[in-house]
């Protein structure tokens, strides 16, 4: 007898509240045949860490470098210390390191397409060029769409959650140095969208109305009647906001509209997902209480504290679980998940031993091999992420993986300085190096490509084009070809 | 017209539902601002991160401060509630909710809290006078203005969750659930009334203006007192708002938002210091706001004159100034130490330092752009800024004022002979406010601490450098800006903007002023009882 093919979707929806004890990837095994464009979907992820993968001053005085960017080029490429965690998680031919990117400089007033003024300050710079691949400019702060807003509209579908925004880091640590990747377009500027912070808010947000259905009966009942107030109060909300929306002016009728959007989109999550038990998707274990937030990082006390520290570590790996979990259980196909803010404080000491924070150390308060042990931090999470997809089986006994295209950005590379005009710098957007992972659309990974100087973005318009999204992005064209088989 | 003779000042409120109309019936319309030139437009504005725990402190009793680990930090520009940068997310809608949720769990597991915010004991789970005048009560807080009947029965419909589970706390916890998550809670929502004659200016309404005084001056909700002036018409004049807001000033929380006022200005916020340190500094530096702008009501400008600081001896001791003989703070002399206000607490001099010690263009950055509003351009393609030493080709210059002697030259002159002087006059005191000879690690390069700045004169330390700012005439212009920014929630400044900056400044003067003074002016300016519609895109 032929297994009942289910639309993955539909499943997720609930099947009349009946609780399903089949294996939940067996059932829903769309063939080419029997179920057309019931295809597995691709998903995407844009990382980022808020260091600069290289430095010079006193870590490198022969002049600037890494030990990221490996000697080999092409497949098999040698693991340098930054990229230790790729074998540490057994992925590294998962993953291909593409190096010798520029984001290109401006004359100090003003950006060229792509790029930054270069003479006025690096920190914040470099985030709208990288992530949106249009110029930044101090005024507007970015004039394109990040791609997680623009391959979210090709993929999302009908997925509860557009886009998973994750922030490991919690808190600026002093300086309210910024934390955003995503801009999206309000209608003649683009503006900033908040990411989620708190990893329980991650899991309540992404496990919202999940009613495990093997609980006893009444733990079923009572979180159906939970399920049912919480949809109660959002009802109640929204129709606030609508009634609220009929008195405002235009332009705050536009901010409350975004906010209405959103209702929205919390509603339509709460129809209620009865989470399946078997196979690869299902709820996770609950994180419990947020690591306590550190404080500001206290310079000359030393760093052997919890200051500038918010178990971040954790944080990372509870975010990622979730982005993973929600890419299994088609909760969520494009995410983004910032590990630390650009210009980032955060304390060095509990992830590696070093006595400084992550910023100083690209400064020369350590050694180049601090530095790389920064990058090696961002790796590390994006390698076990990239483990968890390979791991996954689909449906069709290809990995989720094979879908997936992911990509890790850095806030910096090492070199020239257009500041100073010196050529050892962290301050730099030269010998920037970026890291893609997965075999969605033919990308083809394991390998080391040295591009001639190509841009950041052309990474992320790769991983677009691997997850069926033909576009360019920003000001910056083209895709690797390298990378692609 | 007259001004509240005939107008009724009526609290019309809840339009929303469609059953009252503002502005038919036996309303009279609204009188027009003394100048219509001077009111600002106004929009949504969210409670930040700050207001938002505050308000969940004075609504339910709740000191944890729940937003800071569910929310997003707020950008500083340096306050941290400009509203033309906040934008709705998943995130916010989520973090509202989660906090809406675990706020009324807290409630409910603690029955003293708990049986102060419901106001009554209900007689069972189906008390429906109960649940409804508590709706009403706490609606009334929780949205700071009256629910409408609709509301109310809306509301009034989670009593059936209590019923269901046996236990009127299911009700209540969905019903502060919900009251935490509407608009009208999350924001601070301004329309007004039309103003006939001035298309686009709106009079805010009493309730409307409870809020923006509760905010302003206490970074909180409005409580019963300031809402049931609203809900008697007494916040319509400019009078009335006045002896309001004189009251609202005796509130401890009225010191707490000046302190904050201040340390987002300076940017003494964060401290970068040990705990105990950095909160030692904290409350070195509010008990001189306490006693500058509150207890004595001496000029704004003793902050930086005083003599005096409020420190134990441990603090006395790292400072190096006279111990007061007391384990705990206490007012305590500078004597000839050359120390005077706020610009020689820890708290202040931790500010404008780079990586490990102070950065003398960046201590003249601060009080160049923080203090006197002046515009200083960002520097040129080919300077170091991020570097912690000026570009020296010259190896043998070891000392900083030496090293940073390149900066008088050349195109670099223009800039950093406004800053550097500035800060090398500060250079007597490192990072951790603590006075040196010598600079750090390096004792063969003593400091000399003189200071200049430049078309004002010179200086020596902090007590001077505060004598000279206030003799500058740049003081009182930036002070009032900077208030004024807080105020609106806006970094940008349009042309009504100026134009009330302009007004206020004239009736300070360039002298000494009380801060509390500044504060009522604002806040009992006619202008103040009004916004304007933001121009669209």
């Amino acid at each position: 007898m032929a297994i009942q093919t289910i639309p993955r979707r539909s499943f997720l929806h609930g099947l009349g509240g009946v609780a399903v004890g089949l294996p939940a990837l067996e059932i829903m095994a769309p063939t080419q045949a029997n179920a057309p464009g019931a295809e597995i979907p691709c998903r995407y992820v844009v990382a980022y860490g808020g260091t600069s993968v290289g430095t010079g001053d006193a870590a490198s005085p022969t002049g600037s470098g890494d030990m990221l960017v490996p000697e080999t080029e092409g497949p098999s490429y040698e693991v340098t210390h930054s990229l230790r965690p790729l074998m540490d998680f057994d992925v590294r031919d998962e993953v291909s390191v593409v190096t010798n990117l520029t984001v290109p400089w401006g004359d100090g007033n003003s950006s060229p397409p792509g790029g930054w003024p270069g003479g006025s300050g690096f920190h914040g710079q470099t985030q709208a060029p990288q992530l949106t691949g249009a110029r930044y400019s101090p005024q507007y702060e970015a004039f394109g769409e990040s791609s997680d807003v623009v391959v979210a509209r090709a993929l999302a579908e009908d997925t509860p959650h557009e886009v998973l925004r994750y922030l490991v880091q919690p808190s600026s640590y002093g300086d309210g140095n910024g934390t955003i990747l995503t801009w999206r377009d309000a209608g003649g500027t683009f503006e900033e969208v908040a990411p989620i912070v708190s990893p329980r808010l991650a899991y309540e947000s992404l496990f919202a109305g999940f009613v495990p259905p093997d609980s006893d009966p009444e733990a079923y009942a009572a979180a159906q009647r939970l399920l049912l107030r919480r949809r109660s109060v959002v009802d109640l909300v929204k129709g606030s906001a609508d009634r609220l929306m009929t008195r405002l002016g235009s332009a705050d009728r536009q901010r409350m509209q975004q906010h209405l959007d959103e209702l929205r989109a919390l509603e339509t999550r709460l129809e209620g997902l009865d989470a399946p038990t078997d196979g690869a998707c299902g709820q996770l274990a609950p994180p419990g209480e947020d690591p306590p937030i550190g404080g500001p990082i206290v310079v000359e006390e030393g760093y052997v504290t919890t200051a500038g520290y918010s178990n971040e570590d954790l944080r990372a790996q509870v975010m990622a679980d979730l982005i993973h979990m929600a890419f299994t259980c088609d909760l969520s196909r494009v995410a983004t998940f910032q590990m630390t803010y650009w210009f980032s404080y955060m304390n060095m000491f509990p992830i590696a031993g070093w006595e400084s924070d992550m910023h100083e150390l690209s400064h020369g308060a350590g050694p180049l091999e601090s530095v790389s042990d920064s990058v090696a931090w961002h790796v590390k999470h994006f390698a076990r992420l990239t483990g968890k997809l390979r791991d996954t089986v689909e449906v069709d006994g290809s990995s989720l993986l094979d879908h997936t295209a992911l990509v890790l950005l850095f806030e910096g590379g090492h070199g020239y300085d257009p500041d100073t005009q010196t050529s050892d710098s962290p301050h730099s957007t030269v010998n920037m190096s970026a890291l893609i992972a997965g075999r969605a659309g033919g990308l083809k990974p394991g390998q080391h490509v040295r591009t001639a100087e190509l841009h950041p973005a052309n990474v992320l318009i790769s991983a677009m084009h691997a997850v069926g999204v033909q576009q360019d992005l920003g000001e910056v064209t083209g895709r690797i070809d390298a990378l692609f088989a | 017209m007259a001004l509240g003779a005939c107008y009724s000042g009526a609290s019309s409120v809840g339009e929303s539902d469609g059953e009252e109309d503002s502005g038919s019936g036996g309303e009279l319309p609204p009188p027009p601002p003394e100048d219509a030139s001077l009111v600002a437009p106004s929009g949504l504005r969210r409670l930040t991160v700050a207001e938002y725990n505050d308000t969940l402190r004075d609504l339910l009793g709740d000191s944890s401060q729940p937003a800071v680990a569910l929310f997003a930090e707020d950008p500083r520009t340096p306050f941290d509630n400009d509203y033309t940068i906040q934008s709705a997310s998943q995130a916010l809608i989520e973090g509202a909710d989660l906090l809406g949720s675990d706020a009324a769990d807290d409630l409910l597991a603690d029955p003293e809290r708990k049986a102060a915010v419901l106001g009554c004991a209900p007689t069972g789970p189906d008390d429906e006078t109960c649940f409804r005048q508590f709706i009403k009560t706490f609606g009334r807080r929780a949205l700071r203005r009256p629910l409408t009947a609709a509301e109310v029965d809306r509301y009034a419909e989670f009593l059936e969750f209590g019923v269901q589970d046996n236990q009127m706390d299911t009700a209540v916890a969905t019903t502060i659930r919900a009251l935490l998550q509407e608009p009208e809670f999350l924001y601070r929502v301004e329309i007004g009334r039309p103003v006939p004659e001035s298309p686009g200016v709106f009079k805010l309404t009493d309730w409307e203006v409870a809020s923006k005084l509760s905010y302003f001056l206490w970074g909180s909700t409005p409580d019963d007192w300031l809402l049931d002036l609203a809900e008697a018409g007494a916040l319509s004049t400019p009078l009335e708002v006045r002896q309001a807001a004189e009251r609202m000033l005796e509130d401890p929380r009225a010191i707490d938002r000046i302190d904050r006022f201040h340390a987002l200005w300076m940017g003494y916020e964060q401290i970068p210091h040990a705990p105990q340190l950095a909160n030692a500094m904290r409350t070195e530096t509010r008990a001189l706001v306490q006693r500058v702008v509150f207890d004595e009501d001496r000029p704004w400008q003793d902050m930086l004159r005083l003599d005096e600081t409020f420190v134990d001896d441990a603090l006395a001791q790292h400072y190096g100034i006279p111990a007061p003989g007391s384990p705990t703070p206490t007012w305590t002399s500078y004597g000839e130490s050359g120390r005077r206000g706020l610009l020689s607490h820890g708290s202040f001099l931790s500010i404008g330092a780079k990586f490990d010690d102070t950065s003398p263009v960046q201590r003249g950055l601060l009080i160049r752009t923080r203090l006197f509003c002046q515009v200083i351009p960002p520097p040129p393609p080919d300077a170091g800024v991020d570097i912690d030493e000026p570009i020296n080709p010259d190896p043998d210059l070891v000392c900083k004022a030496d090293r940073y002697a390149v900066h008088s030259e050349g195109a670099c002159a223009g800039c950093h002979d406004m800053l550097d002087p500035v800060g090398f006059g500060l250079e007597n005191y490192d990072m951790q406010g603590r006075y040196r000879e010598v600079e750090d690690g390096m004792p063969e390069c003593t400091i000399d601490g003189q200071g200049e700045i430049v078309g004002v004169g010179t200086f020596s330390g902090p007590a001077e450098l505060g004598a000279l700012m206030i003799d500058s005439g740049l003081l009182n212009a930036c002070v009032v800006r900077q208030l004024y920014r807080f105020t609106v929630g806006r970094s940008t400044l349009d042309e009504a903007d100026e134009r009330m900056i302009v007004k206020v400044l004239e009736s300070l003067g360039q002298g000494d002023f009380q801060f509390r003074a500044l504060l009522l002016q604002v806040v009992s300016d006619d202008g103040f009882g009004y916004r304007r519609d933001e121009e669209t895109n």
